[in-house]
Order: C-alpha cells, then structure tokens, then sequence
C-alpha cells in the first residue's frame, strides 16, 4: 500500500520512544550497571547511591570476581583485573597500550592511561620512544632489577612512582598519570603524564581593579597552588592536600604558613574536610555551605576571591586559604565582617582614598540594604521628616499613582531584581537589549504609564547601585535579599520595623563566627589591631596582625618589643 | 566569657536607657533647677549596691548570687528568695517591654493596637535571648559608641534654643529637693544587681571595681546633662508637667531649615538601647530561674518568660497613666526592696555567720 512507507517511518518512532520505560524497576537497572538488582523497584537516588560499604572491590564481587588488593607478575591476571577496574571495554576513555619492551630483557608491557586527561606527546616521546625504541641502544647488562633499571635509565619523565595495588593504580591513572605493567613484574610505574585542556590565567572578572596585579585564579588545581606560592616564596608556606568525594575524589588543599597560622585552626579545618561525606565536591561554594557554622546565617562565613595577592595577603595575616580541584575561587577563612566589604586596592591606594572609598562603600551598603525601606517610612509614617516642599512635591508626583508606596517599591525593586537576573542569564550575544529594555521599562514608560512616581526611580536606582558597591558577591546576595524583609517590616510598623530588624539583623551578626573567630572582631568583641575596618593607617603604621585570628605572631614589622608588646598566647 | 569593658558599657546604657525616661520629669518636679544634681545623689544607691555585689563576688568567686544565697539563708530559704529576685527580674523586663510599648505608641505608631506592638517586640526579646549573653556583650559594644554620638548631636541640635538663666537662683528648692528628686531614680542606678548574676562570666582583675564605679559616674553624667539640656530648653514648669520629655527636646532638634523633626531618628539608638535592657533582664530571669531549679537547659524557658510578660504587661497596665503612677510611686519601693534591703540584710547575715560560711564554702 501506498502508506506502508509512513507506517514504516511511525514504527523507527515506537522503537525509539519507550512508553514503558521506568528508572529504577528490574530489568531496567542494567544501564545504571551497579545498581543492587533486587525484587522490589528502587527510586533513582536509590540506585545511584552507593550501598555501605561499597567499592570497587565488593562491586567486582558481585560479578563472581575476586579483585586482588595487589599486582600480579603475571600480565593475564593483569588485563583481566583492569578490566574490571575500568570497566572495559564498556567504558571507552581508558586506554590499554600493550607492546614489547625491547633491549636485553624480553617482557611485555602495557601502559595504562585516560584519554583526554594526559599529554600525548609526553607519552609517545617520554614514555613509548623510550622504552621501545632507546631501549635497544643500552647494549650492557645491567645488574640491577628490571624495575630499578626502567625507572633509573629510561623514563625521563619528572615524577615517578613505583605502585603495588591496584587502589593506587586506579588513583594516578584517575589523576592522569600513565601506569605501566610489566610482565614478571609485580609492581607498577606511574609516570605523570597530565595534560588536560584549561583556561589560561587571565585577567580578574568579578574582581577587577584598577591598581594592583590583574591576574586570577583558573580552573586549573596546580597553577592555582603555584600561583600563591610564585608570590609567598617561603619554605614556610604549606600545602596540605586531602582527597573529598565518596563517588569521584576532589583534590581539595590547604594552605598556610607554619609557625604563623594557628595550628589549631588549621586541624580543625582539616577535621572539617576530612570529616565530610559527600558523592562528589564540584566547588568551593558547596565546600563553604558544607563546612561552615552555623548553618542558617545569612552573612557567609568564608572570602571567595579569584585574586592570588588577596590570598597571599590574607594567609600572612594568620588566614587559611582553601582550593578546591577545578574551581577559580579560593576560600580564606577565618574572616571577619568587614573582610567582605574590602577590596584588595584599598591598601595599594594611599591611606586616605583608601579609607574614603570604604566609608562610600559602607554608605552605600546601608543605603542598599535601607533606603527603600526609609523611604516608605518617611512617606507612610512620618511626612513631617521632610522638608516640607520636597513633601508636596512627593505627594504630587504621587498623585497619578493609583499603589500604595509598598506596592511601588516592592514592584521596582522586583523588576530591577529581573533586570539583574535576566541580564547574567542573557547570552551576550544578545545582551545589548537587556540595557535598553531594562532603562525604557524602569526609566520612562513606567512613569508615563502612571504606576510609579518619579521620585521612587531615585531611590530604587540608588539603591541598585549602593547593593553594586559591594566587592563581596555573596554579601551582596544577603543585602540583596534582606532588603525585601526591611521593605516589608517598614510597610507594617515604619520606623518601629526598621528598628526591630536591625537588632535582629545585629544579634545575628554578633552571635556567627567564622571558624571561632567572632564576625565582628575588632570592633566586638573589642579586639587590638591596626585600623583597617573603615579608617586605614598609612602603610608603614599597619603594623598589626587582628589578634581575633590567634596567630603565633601579632606584629608584623619590626620587633615585637619595638612597641612593647607581648605575645598573645604568653598569657594564656 | 565576656569582658569587663562590655560590662561597662552594659552598665551605662542599662541605666541610662530607662533612666531618661522618667528621671528628668521626676528631678524637675521636685529639684526644680536643681534637678540636674540629683542623678549624682541617686548614683550613690548604685554605688553602695556595688559594693555589696562585689563584697560577695570576692567571697564567692564563680558564684552567682542564686548559687551563694544557700550558704547565707539555707537551702529553702534560697530557693524562694532565688524565685523572688527571679520575679524581680522578670518584672524588670515586663516593664521595659511595657514602656517600649508605650514610647513607640505615643511617638511613632498612634493608630497601632498595643498588643501588636507588643508583640513584635517579644518576638524580637525572644530570638535576643536565645543568642546568648555574649552577643548581647558584644551588641552591647557595638552601639555603644552611637550614645554619646546620640547626646553630642542633641546638644548640637539645640545649643541655641539654652537659656542659661533658667539654672539661676542655684538650686530653688535647695538639698531636701535634691535629694527628694533622687530617691525614685535610684531604683534604677540600683539595677546594678544584675552584676551579681554577669560578674561570675567575666574575664575579671582586681582593678575592675573602680571601673565600674566609673561607669556609674559616666551615666549620671550623662543624666544629668539631658537633664541640663531639659531645663534649658524647656524651662522648669514646662518640664515637670509634660510626659517624656526627653522626646519633647528631640522634636526641638534641627539643622539648618531643612534637618527639622528628625525625632525618629534620635528613637531609634533609644529603642535599640532599652530594648538591649530587655534583653539583659529576661537573660538574667532566664540564668536565675534555671539556677533556682537546677536545669539544666535553660533555652526552653525563653519563649514563656517574654511571651507571659507581654501578655502581663497588656493586663497590669492598659493605659499610659496607669503606669506613669505605677513606676512614680510603687516601683521605687518595690525594686529599692530587692535592690538595697535584701542585699544589706544579707550582708548583715554574712556578718553574724560569717565563720561558719567560711567553713562551708571550704567543703
């Protein structure tokens, strides 16, 4: 019939779109591969979490093979067990390179590797060349082992390590390195071979300045590291690195500086990470929600900076900064309130900008936090504030306005937080439009329109731009959010509201600390240090470690007993 | 542990929070010109009630006073004068929160029923309280610095308003209305018994009872200036008639011609400091009830304690004239009792069975 080739077309369709499909129901479990196959369906969290106590060890179990906890001489065993550490050949990254060493010492070899993470040309020429082919040109017998020859004459490369399990093996080739096997052998060569693609280090985004060094953070773990250490050459500076992650491991390293940190602070950070227990650590932000205390506060309790000379500076105040695998924001901690509200330039400008730009900044941030809050106090309970021609010229712009000024605000306040949202998510192809959509909407035609008084366009707009000052974009996210409350108590009890929500807001302040260390610290509980909250002492006078952070040395230049000071930990 | 400065400051802004509510009204009424004088007088009730708190705290180091009474007064005898002073606290609060209520409904909230004023206030007292006594410390440290900020702009405000012959002849109505100007305002230089319950967590030195002496001094001195400021700029028989007179000097405040009836401005440092007061009394009726009991956890009594003064303080006092006559007249006897007779009676008892106390507190 003439339709039999449509019916064909519906049928490719049915195959492809099971109806019946279910996640989690027997029979269908085999594309999860580990999911314990039982009689009753599991949920799809289920399936995918792991059961107690599971490895690769008791999975192999599972499929009536016994996984050895160490490498076997013999290159069958070998193949086979690799087989079931990688999964193969189900799972195609991995690569199993098989040839023959040549030289005096007959033996296979076989390298293991994951595609995408090494650098080919270090593998063909620092490791296949020569244990191929140079290996020939050794035309003496050597005396030592075979193991002890390969490592000492011919692999070139610059990190070497000998392995005897398979947990190790399964590490480094993880990690990027290339692992050889060689039969008769029971011990394999890991040879670092990473190579994976990156972004370059490039100028600060979120951080930018206009005095100081530009360049930031990247994704890359090692040039983040080497990047604080290029500038802190001590041997002093520390680099602890633990492993975090239950499912897939993420290299997550602390560093410090001995004899100046805490050491206290520095194991209760490493207890924290330690401790933790999670599938997967893809970045510092789920680090800082998972390790900080407590839990509910609305101010964050770490710095996230991708700029390598706040990190710097911050670890030789007594701070511990925290990487984390593939991630360009660092965490310092522990920090104060105010830490939030600073910019690295503030101390690279003379002393008096400085301090000028931080009072504009802390006045920007009450105003971004209060202004329109105020705004509907003044006018809802107390007109009398007000000069009183600025007064009727409120109320005469308002006269068109069919809303309560609670409805107007909240309304502005709403479509400026769409702008904002819309104008990160926006591809920047098209994100012109956002600008001139956002001013036509907030600017003009709301006014022309007659649903908002223009007076009430200042404010929002000020207060837009105060919330903007704020160099912390977390911080920035809590005045952000908190304004809605301080708009709403000042709706219901005015000046009263505003009142009862700042105590709140301070109580909670006063009571967060950031790794033991009070938010507030300087300034309460009262504490000695160089000014540098708002007022900033010039350069040479900034003499001061904050002594909240406990380190071993509170004075920074000069002699301790240049200004008659003790150590902090003398009377304790 | 909290410091000694904290303390300090909590000192000041405790009796000056409330001080200023009804002191200047009260000292002019019955000192007339004088009355600026008298803060000094009252302050030496709270200088003898110091003494005694720091008498038995250098007796008794960590105790707190609920925990000493048993070895002055025995076991039962503790346990109700420890519930009595835990009363006396939480009227204390009850109170605070009362006149709050009363400042924020005459000045700011007119057409706001009482009990929803009320009520966000003890929600607010509430999530105080459970921060603990160290943020309130800290608190504390923090707005400290806004009260002489709050005083100096008051006196810059109305700097040309003063009329200096109102202070002559010194003193109308000579010593005796001094003193009588005094009495009712020494209940609350006497509220420095808290220290009792505070002074066991602080991080202490011998050197600190003057200190605390000092802090004394600073609030009459700061009384006594709002006070000067009052007579001043209102005048004598202005200023005995009307209610919350210091309110009345925060409306004559102005710069220039455009800063006018900035009155909110100067209540909200004011509110935030009484209601640090609440905060400290419902704390310390929180630690002296748990104490008196034995708890262990304290937390749970928080909500009940604050939520049963506010539902008292809306039954006791339904209207402002009420508790005007009742903090003019009864409070100063009653919180004078437990503020200076208990404690000299204790006293006296330490001193009649001062060497049996030695033996026992040794065991």
């Amino acid at each position: 019939m003439w339709w039999d080739n449509w019916k064909h077309l519906f049928a490719i369709n049915q195959v492809t779109l099971d109806h019946e499909f279910k996640l989690g129901e027997e029979g269908n479990t085999e594309g999860i591969g580990d999911a314990p196959v039982g009689g009753k369906p599991v949920s799809v969290g289920q399936a995918l979490r792991p059961t107690p106590g599971y490895s690769h060890h008791t999975h192999a179990v599972q499929n009536h093979f016994t996984m050895p906890k160490f490498i076997s001489p013999d290159m069958r065993t070998n193949r086979v067990t690799l087989q079931h550490l990688f999964y193969l050949p189900e799972n195609m990254d991995i690569v199993l390179r098989e040839f023959r060493l040549g030289g005096p010492h007959v033996a296979t070899v076989l390298a293991v590797f994951v595609d995408g993470l090494v650098d080919k040309a270090i593998i063909n020429s620092h490791l296949l060349e020569p244990l191929m082919l140079l290996a020939n040109l050794d035309e003496s017998q050597p005396e030592m082992k075979l193991v002890d020859w390969i490592k000492g004459a011919l692999l070139p490369g610059n990190q070497i390590m000998e392995l005897d399990t398979w947990d190790g093996v399964m590490q480094n080739v993880l990690a990027g390195s290339t692992v050889i096997l060689i039969e008769g052998v029971d011990k394999g060569i890991s040879v670092e071979t990473k190579g994976w693609e990156h972004r370059q280090v490039s100028v600060s985004q979120t951080e930018a300045v206009v005095r100081g060094p530009h360049d930031a953070f990247t994704e890359n773990f090692r040039s983040n590291t080497g990047l604080i250490r290029a500038r802190l050459r001590t041997p002093k500076l520390i680099t602890k690195i633990v492993q975090v992650g239950k499912l897939a491991r993420t290299d997550v390293a602390i560093m410090y500086i001995k004899d100046l940190t805490n050491p206290k602070l520095v194991n209760e950070v490493l207890r924290r990470i330690e401790n933790l227990d999670v599938d997967y650590l893809p970045d510092t932000g789920m680090l800082e929600q998972l390790i900080e205390d407590p839990p509910l506060g609305v101010v964050p309790r770490f710095l996230a900076t991708e700029r390598p000379d706040r990190v710097t500076y911050g670890l030789t105040e007594g701070q511990v900064a925290i990487l984390v695998g593939h991630t360009p924001y660092v965490l310092m901690a522990p920090i104060m309130l105010w830490s939030l509200m600073q910019a690295p330039e503030d101390a690279y400008l003379r002393w008096p900008f400085g301090a000028f730009i931080r009072t504009i900044r802390y006045l920007a941030m009450g105003m971004g936090l209060l202004l329109p809050s105020f705004y509907i106090a003044v006018t809802n309970f107390h007109p009398e504030m007000l000069p009183t021609d600025l007064m009727l010229a409120i109320a005469a712009s308002r006269e068109r306005v069919p809303f309560p000024v609670v409805f107007e605000v909240l309304m502005m306040e709403f479509s400026l937080e769409l702008i904002r949202e819309a104008g990160i998510r926006i591809p920047s192809v098209i994100g012109p439009t956002i600008g001139i959509v956002g001013a036509l909407i907030l600017g003009q035609a709301a006014v022309a329109a007659g649903i908002i008084s223009p007076l009430l366009i200042i404010v929002v707009a000020v207060t837009a731009l105060g919330s903007f000052t704020i160099p912390d974009y977390n911080l920035g996210f809590t005045v952000r959010v908190l304004r809605f409350g301080y708009i709403i108590s000042a709706a219901f009890l005015g000046f009263y509201g505003i009142c009862l929500g700042l105590m709140v807001l301070l109580a909670h302040l006063v009571s967060l600390n950031s790794l033991g260390v009070p938010m507030l610290a300087p300034i309460a509980p009262k504490g000695r240090s160089s000014p540098d909250i708002i007022w900033r002492a010039p350069a040479f006078q900034m003499v001061r470690r904050p002594e909240a952070l406990g380190s071993k040395n509170v004075i920074r230049l000069g002699s301790p007993r240049r200004l008659g000071t003790r150590d902090p930990h003398d009377k304790n | 542990m909290i410091s000694v400065k904290q303390l300090n400051y909590l000192t000041v802004i405790v009796i000056f929070s409330t001080g200023i509510l009804y002191l200047p009204s009260i000292a002019i009424s019955q000192a007339g010109n004088g009355g600026w004088i008298s803060p000094f007088m009252s302050m030496s009730v709270g200088m003898i009630v110091l003494f005694i708190v720091f008498f038995f705290y250098h007796r008794f180091a960590p105790k707190t006073l609920t925990e000493y009474l048993p070895l002055l007064v025995g076991k039962w005898g503790a346990k109700i004068l420890g519930l009595l002073y835990v009363f006396f606290f939480w009227t204390v609060g009850l109170k605070v929160i009362r006149e709050i209520t009363g400042i924020v409904r005459i000045t700011l909230l007119p057409n706001t029923p009482l009990i929803v004023i009320c009520f966000m206030i003890a929600l607010t007292v509430i999530y105080g309280v459970y921060c603990g006594i160290e943020a309130l410390a800290r608190l504390v440290e923090l707005l400290a610095l806004i009260l002489p900020a709050m005083i100096i702009a008051l006196m810059a405000g109305l700097m040309g308003f003063i009329h200096w012959d109102a202070f002559l002849p010194l003193m109308e109505f000579g010593w005796q209305g001094v003193i009588r100007g005094a009495f009712m305002p020494s209940s609350w230089f006497g509220e420095v018994i808290v220290l009792a319950y505070l002074l066991p967590i602080v991080t202490m030195n011998k050197s600190s009872l003057p200190r605390f002496l000092l802090s004394l001094v600073v609030t009459a001195f700061l009384l006594s200036s709002l006070v000067i400021l009052i007579i001043g700029v209102l005048g004598v028989s202005e200023a005995a008639r009307i209610q919350l007179t210091v309110y009345e000097l925060m409306r004559y405040v102005q710069f220039g011609a455009f800063l006018q009836h900035i009155d909110a401005l100067f209540l909200l440092p004011w509110l935030m400091f009484m209601f640090l007061k609440a905060l400290l009394f419902f704390h310390v009726t929180v630690i002296g009830f748990s104490q008196s009991m034995g708890l262990v956890h304290s937390q749970f009594t928080i909500i009940p304690f604050v939520l049963l003064s506010m539902v008292f303080s809306h039954w006791i006092f339904p209207d402002e004239f009420t508790l005007n006559q009742f903090l003019k007249i009864i409070w100063p006897n009653y919180a004078l009792f437990f503020e200076l007779v208990i404690p000299i009676v204790l006293l006296l008892l330490y001193w009649t069975r001062r060497h049996k106390i030695q033996s026992m507190s040794l065991t």
